[in-house]
Formats: C-alpha cells, structure tokens, sequence
C-alpha cells in the first residue's frame, strides 16, 4: 500500500511559478552586486558536519552511500563553501563574493506550514574583515526583500563580541559558561536569574549579564545603554565595531528600519561579531538570518574573514501567500482543440500554431479538459473547425489568438 | 493587540482572575463558558484558552504572542524555540514519586512498574538513578494505577496531597518544583516588548 509522508508533497504549477519569479529577482540582486552564483554538492560527509555542527546531528537527513559510508543531505551551504574556497583560492585576501539558492534538508515551521527542507538563498563574502561589509551583506539581505515588494522590514543588528568579551572578563568554567551561553540563547530569563545568582562573579556582572537578554530596541537608547553596560575594552571595541556598521545602513537609506539587540548569542560559536536577522511586518519568524564568521574558514587551514546570511523562502512564499503578494495561476493553454476524429489537417494546424509560438492543447473527444487550462476552446467537427458556436476558419482562429 | 493562549483549568481561571483585578475587562468571558477567545473590553488584549500540552505550539508557530503554561508541561512536552520568560509563581506544586502508603520498599525492586501523566519525566528521574523501569503512560486518574495493581509506583504533580491521601497513597520522592511560566514567541518579544511589559505589570507579576 501506498504511503503519504508527511511534509512531502509535490509543488504543483502555481508554486512553480512563484518561486521563480522570486528565484530570478534574488539572483538579479545577487548579480548586481557581483556575486558568482553557485552550488555546493548535495551530499556531505557525515562526520564533517558531525565535528562542526553537533547541534545539528540529529536534524540531519542521513543517508547511506553504495560502499556503506554516511552521508547528510546538504544541510547548508557555508561549511562545504568555506570548505572548497579555503582549498581552491589560496590568496586569503582575494575578495570573493558568492550567491546561491539550494535547497537545504533541514526542518523548518512556519506559521501554517513545516517541512524537512526548504529552499534558501543567500550571499557569502570572503575576505573583507571590515564593518563595511557587513553592511553591505545586510543592505543586499535586505534588497532580497525588497526586489519581491516587501519594504515593510525590520533589520536587528547585533554583536556577538559584546558578550563573549563580558564572557572572558567573567572566567567561568566550562559547564557554567555553556549552561549561561544556552540560557542566553533561549533567552530563559527565569533560570538565568538563577544560575547568575551562583557564579562567583561580582553584582555588577551579574547585573550586566541578566540585562544581555533584553539589551535591544531603538537604536539610540539601546546603544546608549549598552555603553553604560560596557565592562571592558573588548566591549567597547565591538560596539564601536557596530556604530560603524550601524553608519553604513544609515548611508544606504536604512536607519529607520535597524533595530539593536545586543542579546544575539554566537550560536554554537560559529558567529564572531556582527549578526543580523530581518523579519518582514506582521510575520512572526525571521525570514533573513547572518552574521560575520571569522573562525570558521581557519578549520580548514586558511584563516579567511568573512560573513553571510541564508534566506528561508519556503517562509518567504508562506508570507507573500498570507499578504496576497503571490500572482495567481495563467491557463497554460491558449487555445485548445478538442476533437472527435483527429485528421492530417487538425494535425498539421495543431503544429502549425504550435510553431508560431501558441501554447496549444490538443484534446480528444473522450477527455475532459478544465475551463482554467486555456484561453479559447475550438472544436474540430466533421472537417471543419466550430468557435463559439458556429463554423470558423483557420484565418479566424488565428485573429482571435493573436488578440488574447 | 497581545495575543495570549492560556493553559485551560485551575491556570486560566488564576490568571483571568488577576487579570480583572488588574482592571482588564472580559465581558463575555464567565468560569463556565464554553467560548474559547476572549477580547478585552480595550482591544488590546486577546486571550485563547487551550489544552494546556498545546500552549507552546501555539507560541512557537506564532499563532499567540504569548503563553502561560506549567513548566511541567514545558518539561515533559520540551519547549523549543519560545523564550521561557517568567515565573508567575502561581499553580506551584512538586513532581512526585508516589505509591501505596507504608510501601515505599516497592522502590527496591529490580524493575518498577511507574505509571505517569510525564513519560519523560519519569523516564529521566529513574534513569539518572540507574534504575530500570516499565513506563505505563495513562492520560488521568494515575492514582489509580497502584490501586488496581497496574503499576507499582506513580510519577505525577502533588498539589496538597489530598488525593493521594484519600487515596491511600503517599509520595515517596519530591523532586521537582513547579510553576506556572510565561512563555513568549522570539519574535513578539522583541516586537511587542512594551504590550508585554504592561500585561506583566497590570497582573502583578513580579520581574
């Protein structure tokens, strides 16, 4: 018997179509700020994602490979990117800019749908360490969405070095500093409150460190606020890091949409300063998520800068969906012929049309066809043609298609 | 408007309690009615009931800004990517290990028989003790089980104790102490902090 697996369905022609026009308008921006587009492989060793992404073990499609060895369904793009660039360009200071849209096989839910994989896209550049890039990663991030009509957006920007500098004044020991890392990850206030009230850290730091989850908000005030938080020179140094960040976006017309959240944590480690992520008005997950990634190329012997960040638009098509913004469904026929008895000339006209660049659909009088499949019905009777009701020619038919 | 989805029960009729105090009002919302959304009477806040394992789905997915459930529901059903925000300190109660009272040596036994509400819970407790066991999931009434001789022990909340007494049970081990928590979806943290700030406030929960 057959078996529905959940989540896996097909995409049917109105998704189809959608999804590439929202594929051509990111690739265009990708283009316009000179990224070659790409695509990683679709499999990946299992124990390389295994050392790099423990968190991600379990979400993982494995697979099994012909001679017995695990492999995992590409379950992102940056890791086997970095992997490649740090083998294949070894000028470390070469600016490299990379665009892709892959399907990724990892979950994701969003309001009324979930999946095991989504398709994302998303730009990496390699090379630049400077605040400036950053910038210009978060304005193309947000230039994705604008492209698809969507400039009701809301950028939070953030640093991951404000805290993992707080991090290496406090001197935790391992376990506590994991366990402090995960509270602020899920931003559990109730058991961080907790566990700050047993780490031998002065009140001052306790206080800073409880504050962390709720450090955003208006760029102005928070910063402000931040400062004031600031301990040591390593968090002073990131948030004048971000300032400059902050002038880019500013620059490039997007002041009123950045919002600070100094709470962003590095996950797993893999973030090293800048973060960001974009949601679209009135959607409840962030479509756009990144930040920089300093450490992750010199696991693979070259120490190389960078920084990116992955679109979700599997999450982007719910949201256009739920706001109206996808186009609905043309016939994909403009004219169809249904007909009792075919003929040489009904096969030759069919063609014929064909050739001239008309979308046709030949139909016999033993199926049946949807009204929303075509432009025009003809029918073909007895040797002649029948259009609205009547007896028309050939010349007729052409006129009417070429007028639709 | 702040979408909050309540745990229905003993936790929904605390906190619409607090909630009139604090001067939000309800009018079509009575204990007993079976209607289960409830606008204020201001339009700024909007209150779901549901059962109390669904609150973080509706949370998580967006569905509700926010959600107020047990946290041995956020234990035992996990609560992924929701911001557990705040203990409310109402509905506190302990997770026991219970049995027949005077019997408390039917731990000793080399597999225990453990019917429970919690699966994982239970599962955790006597794992970390190295103790192997039969894991019966009943959905009410655990009580019961030890009663009719379908499980040697119980792993569920005591309150006061007085249904395990009437019972003639006793609790052997609490070992856990719970409450009722503030759940938050990421984005409505962030996008609706100062609406949550003053439903915070207006209920008194203390921060």
């Amino acid at each position: 018997m057959y078996q529905t697996l959940e989540e896996l369905q097909m995409v049917h022609e109105e998704e189809m179509v959608n999804y590439d026009r929202i594929q051509s308008e990111v690739l265009q921006v990708m283009h316009r700020h000179g990224c070659r587009i790409i695509q990683t492989p679709t499999f990946e060793d299992y124990d390389t994602y295994g050392r790099y992404f423990p968190g991600l073990q379990k979400e993982m499609v494995k697979t099994i490979d012909a001679d017995g060895s695990v492999l995992v369904m590409r379950p992102d793009v940056t890791l086997p990117l970095v992997k490649t660039v740090a083998r294949e360009y070894p000028d470390t200071k070469q600016l490299l800019k990379f665009g892709y849209v892959s399907t990724v096989f990892r979950e994701y839910y969003g309001k009324s749908t979930h999946g095991k994989y989504f398709l994302q896209s998303g730009v990496e550049v390699l090379g630049d360490d400077s605040p400036e890039c950053d910038g210009e990663v978060i304005v193309t991030a947000a230039e994705f969405l604008e492209a698809l009509g969507i400039s009701d957006m809301r950028i939070d920007l953030g640093t991951v070095a404000y805290m993992d500098a707080l991090f290496a004044d406090l001197r935790l020991p391992p376990e506590a500093l994991a366990r402090v890392r995960k509270e602020l990850e899920e931003r559990n206030l109730v058991s961080l409150r907790q566990t700050a009230d047993e780490l031998a850290v002065t009140k001052l730091q306790r206080d800073v460190l409880t504050e962390l989850p709720r450090l955003f908000g208006d760029y102005g005030p928070t910063m402000r606020r931040a400062e004031e938080l600031s301990l040591n020179a390593g968090m002073a140094a990131a948030l004048e890091r971000t300032k400059k960040v902050y002038g880019y976006l500013a620059c490039a017309g997007y002041e009123d949409r950045v919002q600070l959240d100094l709470g962003f944590t590095s996950h797993m480690g893999y973030y090293t300063d800048s973060v960001f992520k974009i949601y679209a008005d009135g959607a409840l997950y962030s479509l756009i998520s990144g930040g920089r990634y300093d450490r992750l190329s010199a696991q693979f012997h070259a120490e190389r800068p960078a920084c990116g960040f992955g679109l979700n638009m599997n999450l982007l098509y719910e949201y256009m969906a739920d706001a109206g913004m996808l186009e609905a469904v043309q016939p994909s026929a403009d004219l169809a012929v249904v007909y009792d008895a075919p003929s040489a000339e009904l096969i030759r006209d069919i063609n014929g049309w064909r050739k001239d660049g008309f979308a046709v659909l030949g139909v016999s009088g033993k199926n049946t066809v949807s009204p929303g499949d075509y432009r025009l019905m003809v029918r073909w009777k007895d040797g002649a043609y029948e259009m609205d009701g009547r007896k028309a020619d050939r010349a007729e038919i052409d006129a009417r298609i070429r007028r639709l | 408007m702040l979408h909050i989805a309540l745990a229905k029960g003993r936790i929904a009729k605390t906190v619409m309690h607090r909630l009139a105090d604090g001067g939000w009002e309800f009018p079509e919302y009575s204990g007993d009615s079976r209607k289960l959304i409830f606008t204020d009477a201001s339009g700024r806040l909007k209150v779901t009931l549901v059962k109390s394992p669904d609150v973080a789905v509706y949370v998580r997915r967006g569905a509700a800004d926010a959600g107020i459930v047990g946290k041995d529901i956020l234990i035992e059903d996990g609560a992924d990517d929701v911001y557990e925000i705040l203990d409310l300190g109402i509905g506190k109660c302990r997770m026991a290990v219970s049995g027949i009272r005077g019997q408390r040596d039917v731990m000793k036994k080399r597999i225990l028989t453990v019917a429970s509400k919690y699966p994982r819970i239970a599962r955790r407790y006597f794992a970390r003790r190295f103790q192997p066991v039969d894991i019966i999931r009943l959905n009410g009434s655990v009580e019961l089980a030890p009663l009719v001789g379908l499980a040697d022990v119980i792993v569920d909340i005591v309150e006061t104790g007085t249904t395990l007494r009437e019972n003639g049970l006793e609790a052997y081990d609490e070992f856990m102490e719970l409450s009722a928590r503030l759940i938050c979806n990421k984005v409505s943290y962030k996008m609706k902090q100062s609406e949550l700030q003053d439903f915070i406030r207006s209920c008194r929960f203390e921060e």
